[in-house]
C-alpha cells in the first residue's frame, strides 16, 4: 500500500529497524535507531511488529503528503510535527487521511524523531533487516537517505484491527525528558587498564561536549585530555555499541550503531544499552557526564528498561 | 604471545572480550579460529554474535539467560577440552590480482620497490605472490579482510595523508599487513594492485568473499587480464577458485 510521498526530505531521514544482528563477523555494523527505545514504543503503540521500520528524522523531519487513510505515532525528539498545519501530538496514535500533509516546525528538544506508521515501512530486507547502512549504501529505501517525490509503501494491515488503537498513549513516565545535559551511566572496560587511575578520575570527574564531528557511527567529545599509560593504539579488536575509545588525541570518542566493527583505540569503558537511546538524542554542543555503574548494576538497569515496554505499560 | 590464562572482559552490559594475547601472531589467531568454531558447535544459550579479531573473540550475549559468570566457566571448560593443534584453514581462495595496475591512482608498488631496496616491481610482484596469506579478521568496513604476513622485506608504512578515495578492489599494505578494500572508501594503505572480484555483496549468505580463518592465494595478472576478468564478473560468468578442505 502507497502510503506517503516526500515533498521534502529533511536534512538527514532515513529507514530504521532496531538494526541487522549476525553479520559483524563479515564486518557489518548493526546499524538501525540511534533512539532504538524510541522506535520501540512507536511500534508497540501501533501494534506492529517489534522489528517494523520506521522513519529516523533528523533535526528536522521530511515533509509528507499522505497517500492512504493509515495511522501514525511520533515518538522520540521533539521536532514539532504539523498535521495540516496543526501541532500533532507525539507518543499517541493518530489517524491520518489521504491528503493530509506532514510537516514539521524544528528541534524542540531531542534530535531525532521516529515516524512509525501502521504495519511498518515496507522495504526490502537486507541482511535480515531494512535498516539503512549509508556508508555502504545497502538496506532501507535503496542504501539512502529520503529524497523529494520518494513514495513509500507500508505493510498491509486490516482495517478493522486499527480501529480501537487511535488514541492510544504511552504512560507519562515512559517519556523521556530529552536535555542538552546527560548523566551517562558507563561500565569500565574492556581497555580501562590501558589507563591510569588519574585518567580515569578526569574521565568521570570532567564534562565533555558533543563535536559537530558526531553522527550515526560515532560521537567525538572534547573536553579534558584522557592520557594512556603508553601508546594509544592497541591491536585491533571487537568494537562494542557504546564502546569508548581513547584515540591518541587523549579525546573520547563513543561509538554508535554505524561503529565500525573492529578498532585499534583503546576503550576505557562502555555505555550501557539504555543510556545509547539518550545518546541518539543528544546534539553537537550538549553536555555529557560520564558516571560509572558496576556489571551488574548494569545490567540490572538493562532488564528495568525492557520491562518498562511489556504489554501491561501501554493504556489503550 | 598467547598468554598463559586467557582473559575475559567486560565490554558493557552485554559484551565480553575474551581475549589471547595481544599482538599479530599467527598462531595466536589460530587460537582465535579455533575457539570460534568450538563456540559455533557448542551454541551456548545466549550467545547471540560472536566477532573474531586478530587477538580476541567479542561475544555478544543476552544477560537475560547467561551471566558474564556463567558464560566465562563454560568458555573455560571448552578451551580446557580443545586441541590447540592448528585445524586447517577451512577454505583457499585463489584471487586474481593485475600488481603495479593503480587506476585511476598511480599504483604505490615503485614506492614499494624502492623503500625495499627490491629494486624492481617484478621482484615486489614475485616476493608478494610467493606465500599464501591467512585472513586474521573482518573488519573496518564490509567484507574487508586483514591479511598477514607479508615478507618482512615488503612491509611499508601507510601514506601520511590517506587518499580521500582509494577504489573497490584496490590491495593494500600496511606494515606488514595486507588488505583488499571491498568498496570505494578513503584509506592509507599502500595500493599495490588491483581485483576485479566483488569482495562484499549484501545479497549474498554470507555476503563477504572472505571469512577469518580463510587463507588467499594472490595470483598475479595483466591489466588486460583485470579487464577481461571484470567482464566476466559483471555477467556473472567469473568461476572462482575456492578449495574447501571440510
Amino acid at each position: 500500500m502507497e502510503v506517503f510521498e516526500v515533498l521534502w526530505p529533511g536534512p538527514l531521514t532515513t529507514i530504521q529497524d532496531l538494526g541487522r544482528f549476525g553479520y559483524q563477523q563479515y564486518g557489518v555494523p548493526p546499524s538501525g535507531a540511534m533512539d532504538g527505545l524510541a522506535l520501540r514504543i512507536a511500534n508497540r503503540l501501533l501494534d506492529n511488529d517489534e522489528r517494523a521500520a520506521g522513519l529516523e528524522c533528523t533535526f528536522s523531519g521530511p515533509n509528507l503528503r499522505f497517500l492512504s487513510d493509515t495511522l501514525i505515532t511520533i515518538t522520540g525528539g521533539d521536532l514539532a510535527p504539523l498535521l495540516n498545519n496543526h501541532p500533532l501530538p507525539m507518543w499517541e496514535v493518530v489517524q491520518v487521511r489521504k491528503g493530509d500533509i506532514l510537516s514539521w516546525r524544528g528541534m524542540r528538544t531531542g534530535c531525532r524523531a521516529y515516524l512509525s506508521v501502521a504495519g511498518g515501512i515496507d522495504v526490502p530486507m537486507v541482511l535480515d533487516s531494512r535498516s539503512t547502512y549509508l556508508r555502504s549504501a545497502f538496506g532501507g529505501l535503496e542504501g539512502r537517505a529520503l529524497r523529494t517525490d520518494d513514495v513509500l509503501k507500508s505493510v498491509p494491515v486490516s482495517s478493522e484491527k486499527l480501529e480501537h488503537l487511535i488514541g492510544r498513549t504511552v504512560p507519562r513516565e515512559l517519556i523521556p525528558a530529552h536535555k542538552g545535559f546527560a548523566d551517562i551511566r558507563v561500565i569500565l572496560g574492556p581497555q580501562a587498564d590501558h589507563f591510569p587511575e588519574q585518567s580515569i578520575a578526569t574521565f568521570f570527574d570532567s564534562e565533555y561536549t558533543i563535536t559537530p564531528e558526531s553522527d550515526r557511527m560515532g560521537y567525538r567529545m572534547e573536553g579534558p585530555e584522557i592520557r594512556h599509560k603508553g601508546k594509544a593504539d592497541t591491536v585491533s579488536d571487537g568494537v562494542p555499541l557504546g564502546a569508548v575509545q581513547v584515540p591518541g588525541n587523549c579525546k573520547p570518542i563513543i561509538l554508535m550503531v554505524d561503529r565500525q566493527v573492529t578498532g585499534g583505540y583503546s576503550k576505557i569503558a562502555t555505555v550501557i544499552t539504555p543510556d545509547i537511546s539518550k545518546l541518539g538524542q543528544m546534539k553537537p554542543g550538549d553536555k555529557i557526564r560520564f558516571h560509572e555503574v558496576s556489571l551488574s548494576q548494569g545490567q540490572q538497569l538493562l532488564t528495568a528498561s525492557q520491562k518498562m515496554l511489556d504489554p501491561g505499560s501501554f493504556a489503550s | 604471545m598467547v598468554y598463559p590464562e586467557t582473559r575475559y572482559l567486560i565490554a558493557g552490559d552485554q559484551n565480553m572480550v575474551v581475549e589471547f594475547g595481544d599482538e599479530v601472531d599467527m598462531t595466536l589467531n589460530q587460537k582465535v579460529h579455533n575457539v570460534v568454531s568450538a563456540m559455533k558447535q557448542a551454541k551456548f544459550d545466549g550467545v547471540r554474535e560472536l566477532i573474531p579479531t586478530y587477538r580476541s573473540i567479542l561475544v555478544n550475549y543476552d544477560p537475560a539467560i547467561i551471566s558474564f559468570a556463567a558464560l566465562q566457566d563454560k568458555l573455560k571448560a571448552l578451551e580446557n577440552r580443545l586441541d590447540f593443534s592448528p585445524l586447517p584453514s577451512p577454505r583457499e581462495v585463489e584471487i586474481p590480482v593485475a600488481l603495479g595496475y593503480g587506476e585511476p591512482y598511480e599504483s604505490d608498488i615503485e614506492f614499494v620497490a624502492q623503500y625495499s631496496r627490491l629494486g624492481s616491481v617484478q621482484e615486489v610482484i614475485e616476493l608478494f605472490t610467493s606465500r599464501d596469506y591467512l585472513v586474521y579478521m573482518i573488519g573496518f568496513l564490509p567484507g574487508f579482510a586483514y591479511l598477514g604476513e607479508i615478507p618482512e622485506r615488503l612491509a611499508t608504512p601507510r601514506l601520511d595523508r590517506p587518499r580521500i578515495s582509494v577504489p573497490a578492489g584496490s590491495v593494500g599494505i600496511a606494515g606488514e599487513q595486507c588488505g583488499i578494500y571491498p568498496l570505494d572508501s578513503p584509506g592509507g594503505w599502500r595500493c599495490i594492485g588491483r581485483t576485479a572480484l566483488r569482495l562484499f555483496e549484501p545479497s549474498w549468505q554470507p555476503p563477504s568473499l572472505l571469512q577469518a580463518g580463510d587463507r588467499v592465494r594472490f595470483v598475479s595478472i595483466s591489466p588486460e587480464q583485470y579487464e577481461h576478468i571484470a567482464l566476466k564478473v559483471k555477467e556473472g560468468t567469473f568461476k572462482m577458485k575456492v578449495t574447501s578442505q571440510s
